[in-house]
């Protein structure tokens, strides 16, 4: 009889322990994906300011800037693509070309000292700066999120546990673009 | 028995799989709110302001820490100083209330780092003029306890300022920091409408304490003028738990 009572107890004990595994397991499946989905909301945060800034910065620039409409079209239209992306990727590209335009835009910047010079400038300038570190910083804790996230579905049980909670695909990294790190040529 | 062990040898497999995973750069470990790792600052005055901190965290909560290094290399400041925030959580866990002051001496850079939580305190314009109207010129003349001072005292000001509560401490430096004074600040009253004006009020009504200080302190006077004269308090082991975003500013000299 007593030794009935010890297997019993030993299987309810290893029963127990199983479904604790499971529902810690399915948990943290859950709160690596959503941990990716609040990091993702603080970088659009980021680049959402970084958009209201441009038609500040464009229309401060303007007046000077004569032979740069293109430019200027060019951003006002990734602004509107930006507005229209659905995914994340769409949202990581339309950003990363905002990215390249800005960066070019100020470079050509340097051709118009009187503009260089204004007061309004220079504190967009600087607005715009401190946006792009801000953008910098969420998107190395995105992209730590996302790595969470997949390598843990990349582990024995966490594939598993991804598929069960209809987690199936892995979470896309902000990737900068190559182009936009390079520095732009400026043509005279 | 068999099945155990071999859980156990999975278990640890993963632990140390993990482990390797977040593995980051290394930090030296903070031992007070004043870090100062290069010994740019007298005893006197490291002791100054490290009561002049603690004072601050007991009466705000925030957290202002001060650092200096030789270098933050391969990182740069801007990376360098997130990541030391976030490591060493300066501020209180879900308020963000912290500011991290960090001076990278063979590199010549500086930086103030402000939490989310003190974003409106401490906007990027006001961060960005302690450094370039406090603290680099004291750099440049080669007078760099005043400029770590100042500039963490222009810091402590403007935290405590968001607070509304006044610092016993201030009146143990030897020169009040120039971002505080309202006295002789119609300057920089001026400056703050004129970021005002440029910025429409991007920041909110948050900015409405600093143009309203006189007033603000006088009440503070009277709240807290005369309770607090030793520090009982003291930093604790470690810091809270804040974060910060990449707001604030940099410089050079």
């Amino acid at each position: 009889m007593k030794k009935i009572w010890i297997i019993l107890i030993v299987i309810v004990v290893v029963i127990l322990g199983f479904v604790g595994w499971f529902i810690k397991g399915l948990n943290t499946v859950v709160l690596l994906d959503e941990n990716v989905n609040q990091s993702w909301a603080q970088v659009e945060n980021q680049l959402q300011r970084r958009n209201d800034l441009i038609p500040n910065l464009v229309d401060t620039v303007k007046g000077y800037m004569t032979h740069e409409k293109e430019t200027f079209t060019k951003i006002t239209e990734l602004r509107s693509q930006w507005a229209k992306a659905q995914t994340t990727e769409q949202k990581i590209t339309a950003a990363n070309q905002i990215t390249g335009a800005l960066s070019r835009l100020l470079l050509t910047v340097e051709n118009y000292p009187q503009l260089k010079a204004g007061q309004n400038f220079l504190a967009l300038q600087s607005q715009l700066e401190g946006t792009e570190n801000r953008i910098a910083v969420e998107r190395m804790r995105y992209n730590r999120a996302v790595q969470a996230f997949n390598s843990y579905r990349r582990t024995v049980f966490g594939g598993f546990f991804a598929g069960m909670r209809g987690l199936t695909k892995p979470r896309v990294y902000f990737e900068v673009e190559e182009k936009a790190k390079e520095v732009p040529k400026v043509e005279f | 028995m068999k099945t155990t062990r071999a859980a156990l040898l999975v278990f640890s497999i993963l632990a140390a799989v993990s482990g390797n995973l977040y593995a980051q750069e290394k930090f030296p470990k903070p031992s007070g709110y004043v870090n100062d790792f290069v010994g740019i600052l007298p005893p006197q005055e490291r002791v100054k302001l490290e009561n002049l901190l603690s004072e601050l965290e007991r009466k705000t909560t925030a957290q202002v820490s001060v650092v200096s290094l030789e270098t933050t290399k391969p990182l740069d400041i801007e990376t360098y100083a997130v990541k030391l925030f976030e490591n060493w959580g300066i501020g209180q866990k879900g308020k963000d209330n912290g500011v991290l002051l960090l001076v990278a001496s063979e590199d010549k850079k500086v930086r103030i780092e402000v939490g989310y939580g003190l974003e409106g305190a401490i906007p990027d314009a006001l961060a960005q003029q302690i450094i370039a109207q406090v603290i680099v010129p004291l750099f440049k003349q080669g007078n760099f306890p005043q400029g770590i001072m100042k500039g963490a005292l222009g810091i402590a000001g403007l935290v405590a300022k968001e607070y509304n509560v006044q610092l016993a401490g201030f009146k143990d430096l030897p020169q009040a920091p120039v971002v505080r004074k309202s006295s002789s600040s119609a300057g920089i009253l001026r400056l703050v409408l004129l970021f005002i004006l440029i910025f429409g009020f991007r920041f909110g009504f948050l900015w409405w304490p600093l143009l309203f200080a006189g007033s603000y302190r006088r009440r503070g006077g009277s709240w807290y003028g005369s309770g607090y004269g030793g520090n009982s308090g003291g930093f604790s082991g470690g810091f809270g738990g804040g974060f910060s975003g990449g707001g604030g500013a940099s410089g050079g000299w």
